[in-house]
């Protein structure tokens, strides 16, 4: 399969993961493990005082696991600046995962002001990955001032309904010129393979692994069906038809046997 | 003299922002540090002063998607 490349980074696994919701750090590491992810996303929260031994980042010192801050929590553009300015300074990182959501219902990215944030960012020499809604014009005006890649959605985050964008996302696939990394709502590996059959360049996946039964075993699971689902669009899916097309040969060659005739 | 941590109000003795953090004893690997809305680069902590209702902002990372 071809490697992904976003940014000047190359990516052999084209699954990318949340470390959202475990139930524990320990589970958090062996599934982001299991995953054989290289780009797993941590947000950000003020330091605890009166807990200030917090070691979730030491469970995620795997190998080849590079760290994504998001921006998760700010409700405009001046914050998601200052978000991603701290983001930079404690993981020392210049990649930021941009979310503006101001909606705590729905979690719905706010256009306008990832818009604003992702320009400025980007001039701040950040690789700016945005997550928005399914919208192919955003998608290309966020291309147009720089982006890295775009991240629609399927569905809105932790929804696990699949991609209910499915059409829109056809059309970004189509007209990106950067990488598609189709991140929330995915809910199941077949949505995976199907964003990955579709020509999504990536997926990012959070729930659906951590709140699993089994993280781990999900974890596998989606690699798995995000390996196949890249595969088959590279393979190249044989067309759909209304009508049948036989496999098999319908040469009539029991014609003609009395007994068999009605 | 007092200043805000992360919104609550404490008193202190420390003159820099590299005191303070030792004498809060915040563990200082992986965190980032702002005065108001200014970030302050962990090389500049030592030479940082602190001054009397300083808002100061101590973040790190955890677990999200």
């Amino acid at each position: 399969m071809k490697e992904l490349v976003i940014a000047d980074k190359k990516f052999s696994s084209r699954l990318f993961v949340g470390t959202g919701k475990f139930s524990s750090s320990e589970m958090m590491a062996k599934a982001v493990a299991a995953s054989g992810s290289e780009l797993v996303t941590v947000a950000l929260k003020r330091v605890e005082l009166d807990n200030p031994q917090d070691d979730m980042l030491e469970h995620l010192h795997l190998p080849g696991v590079n760290l994504l801050p998001n921006t998760s929590g700010v409700r405009n553009a001046k914050e998601a600046v200052f978000a991603a300015q701290m983001a930079r300074e404690a993981l020392g990182t210049n990649w930021i995962k941009l979310e503006v959501h101001p909606d705590p219902r729905y979690l719905l990215p706010d256009p306008i002001e990832t818009l604003k944030a992702a320009e400025e960012l980007v001039k701040e020499g950040f690789i700016v990955m945005p997550y928005i809604n399914a919208d192919p014009v955003l998608c290309k005006k966020l291309e147009d001032v720089g982006t890295a890649c775009v991240m629609p959605l399927g569905a809105p985050i932790g929804s696990n309904r699949g991609l209910k964008t499915r059409d829109l996302l056809r059309i970004i696939i189509e007209q990106s010129n950067v990488p598609v990394v189709v991140d929330a709502g995915i809910g199941a590996p077949s949505h995976a393979a199907e964003a990955m059959e579709m020509g999504a360049d990536a997926v990012l996946i959070n729930t659906a692994i951590a709140v699993a039964k089994d993280p781990v075993n999900m974890a596998v699971a989606f690699k798995m069906a995000v390996e196949a689902g890249r595969m088959a669009f590279e393979a190249q899916l044989a067309p759909q038809n209304l009508s049948a097309s036989a496999t098999s040969p319908l040469n009539p060659f029991l014609e003609g046997i009395k007994d068999l005739q009605l | 003299m007092e200043v805000f941590l992360n919104g609550a109000k404490i008193t202190t003795q420390a003159a820099t922002l590299a005191e303070l953090l030792e004498e809060q004893h915040v563990p200082t690997e992986g965190i980032a540090v702002a005065i108001g809305i200014r970030i302050i680069r962990r090389a500049e902590w030592t030479t940082t002063p602190i001054a009397d209702q300083a808002e100061i902002t101590l973040i790190r990372a955890t677990q999200g998607g």
